[in-house]
C-alpha cells in the first residue's frame, strides 16, 4: 500500500512538471475591440493595446510567429487608422502578461 | 413611514447610478500617427465613443489644445480638420502642432457636438525615426522596369506603370520634384491602406512635372515561401527609418524632404507642396 501511494505520488509529480514544461498555454481566450496603441516598427512589435466594448483596456505581446489577418504584426497600425475592430486569440504568460497568439477580424 | 421614503430615495439613487448609458461617457481620442516628434508635427487622431464606435465627420469640428505634461501652463490651441479615409464612413481628424520640446504632452480636444471627452497623451520623441522635413532624402536604388518584371515590383492590382520606370536614387537626383510612397497594397488589407496609394496616382497623373514612385515595402513577395516580415524590408525603407506604413515623402528638386504624410492624405496636403 505504502508503496503504490509512493508511485501515485510520483506519477503526479511527473505529469505535473511535464504540463508545466510542455509550452502548450493551458487556455486561449479572446478579446474583441479597437486597436488604441501599437508599440515598435515595422520590423518588431513590443506590445499592443486593445480597448473592448466596455471600456476596458488590454496591454498584449505578441507571441513569436503572431499574424494580423495573414499580414505582419505591424499591420496592427492600420488598425489603429481604421478603427476596424480585430478579435485576439490570447494566452496568460507565466508572469500573467497577456501574449497574443493570432490577431483576427472581429466578426471571424 | 419616514424609514420606507428613506429606503426608496437610497434604492433610487443606487438604480440611477447603476443605469449610465454610454450617451454619458466621454468621447475619447487615440493618436493614430506613428512618428510623432519635435517640430511642427503632423498629429492624426481618431475620435471614438468608450464601446469603440468610431466618430467624427466634417460637421462634427473638434477643436485641440496641447500641453506638455510637466508644463501644462504651456498651451497650444487649433482647430482638427477632418479628412475621411473610407468616404461617408470612416475618417480621422488631423492637426499641425508645433511640439517645442520632447517628453508626454496631453492633448484636450472638445467636440462642437458638446459632449465629454477625455484627453489622450501623446509621447514626442527628441526626433523622429523617419527622415524628417528640411533633410537629405536617401539616395537608394530601387529595381524598375523593364530590368524587372512589374508584377515582382507592386502588389498593387492595377499598378500605374510610371510609377516603377525611375529608380529612387535617380529620381532624387535628376532635378526634379519627387513624391515617394511606400505602401504595400497586398500585405495590407485594412480600410485605410487602399486610398493613399489611389491617392497618389490620381496625382502622378496631374503632375507630369513631377517623378512619383511607389516602393512596395517588403521585396521577394513573389517568392516560394515568401513571408512580409522584417528580413524582406526593402532597403529603401530601411534607409527612410519608417516605424510603419503606409508613408508618402514629397521631396524637392535639391533632394530635401519637403512634406511626409502616414496612415492617410488630407484632401490637398500634398497639392498644397506641389502647387508651391
Amino acid at each position: 500500500m505504502k508503496r503504490s501511494v509512493q508511485t501515485l505520488v510520483a506519477v503526479t509529480v511527473l505529469a505535473v512538471g511535464v504540463a508545466g514544461c510542455s509550452g502548450v498555454p493551458d487556455t486561449e481566450d479572446d478579446v474583441i475591440g479597437i486597436v488604441t496603441e501599437v508599440t515598435g516598427d515595422l520590423t518588431r512589435i513590443e506590445s499592443f493595446v486593445v480597448l473592448d466594448a466596455n471600456g476596458d483596456s488590454h496591454k498584449f505581446a505578441p507571441a513569436e510567429g503572431m499574424t494580423v489577418m495573414g499580414a505582419p504584426p505591424s499591420h496592427l497600425r492600420d488598425h489603429v487608422v481604421s478603427g476596424e475592430p480585430v478579435r485576439v486569440v490570447h494566452h496568460e504568460g507565466s508572469n500573467g502578461e497577456l501574449i497574443a497568439n493570432d490577431v483576427l477580424h472581429a466578426r471571424d | 413611514m419616514r424609514r420606507a421614503l428613506l429606503v426608496m430615495a437610497c434604492l433610487a439613487l443606487i438604480a440611477s447610478a447603476c443605469s449610465s448609458t454610454s450617451d454619458g461617457d466621454p468621447l475619447i481620442g487615440i493618436r493614430a500617427s506613428s512618428d510623432p516628434a519635435v517640430g511642427d508635427d503632423r498629429l492624426l487622431f481618431a475620435v471614438h465613443e468608450v464601446d469603440g464606435t468610431r466618430r467624427g465627420t466634417p460637421d462634427e469640428v473638434v477643436t485641440i489644445v496641447a500641453s506638455p505634461l510637466d508644463s501644462p501652463d504651456v498651451e497650444f490651441a487649433a482647430e482638427a480638420t477632418f479628412t475621411w479615409i473610407v468616404p461617408d464612413a470612416m475618417g480621422l481628424y488631423l492637426v499641425n502642432v508645433p511640439f517645442d520640446r520632447p517628453g508626454t504632452w496631453e492633448i484636450d480636444f472638445a467636440i462642437s457636438t458638446g459632449e465629454p471627452t477625455d484627453p489622450f497623451l501623446v509621447d514626442i520623441q527628441e526626433k523622429p525615426r523617419s527622415t524628417a522635413i528640411g533633410e537629405v532624402a536617401p539616395l537608394v536604388e530601387t529595381p524598375t522596369i523593364p530590368g524587372t518584371p512589374l508584377e515582382d515590383l507592386t502588389t498593387d492590382h492595377d499598378p500605374l506603370t510610371s510609377m516603377y520606370e525611375v529608380s529612387l536614387d535617380t529620381a532624387l537626383s535628376n532635378g526634379r520634384r519627387t513624391v515617394v510612397i511606400f505602401a504595400t497594397p497586398a500585405f495590407c488589407t485594412s480600410a485605410a491602406c487602399g486610398p493613399m496609394l489611389e491617392q497618389t496616382k490620381t496625382m502622378a497623373v496631374r503632375y507630369p512635372d513631377v517623378d512619383f514612385l511607389h516602393v512596395e515595402v517588403y521585396g521577394g513577395f513573389n517568392d516560394p515561401g515568401f513571408a512580409p516580415d522584417p528580413d524582406h524590408l526593402v532597403p529603401a525603407v530601411i534607409a527612410f527609418g519608417l516605424p510603419s506604413e503606409p508613408w508618402v515623402f514629397v521631396i524637392d528638386e535639391h533632394g530635401i524632404v519637403t512634406g511626409r504624410f502616414d496612415g492617410v492624405l488630407g484632401v490637398g496636403e500634398v497639392e498644397a507642396l506641389l502647387d508651391m
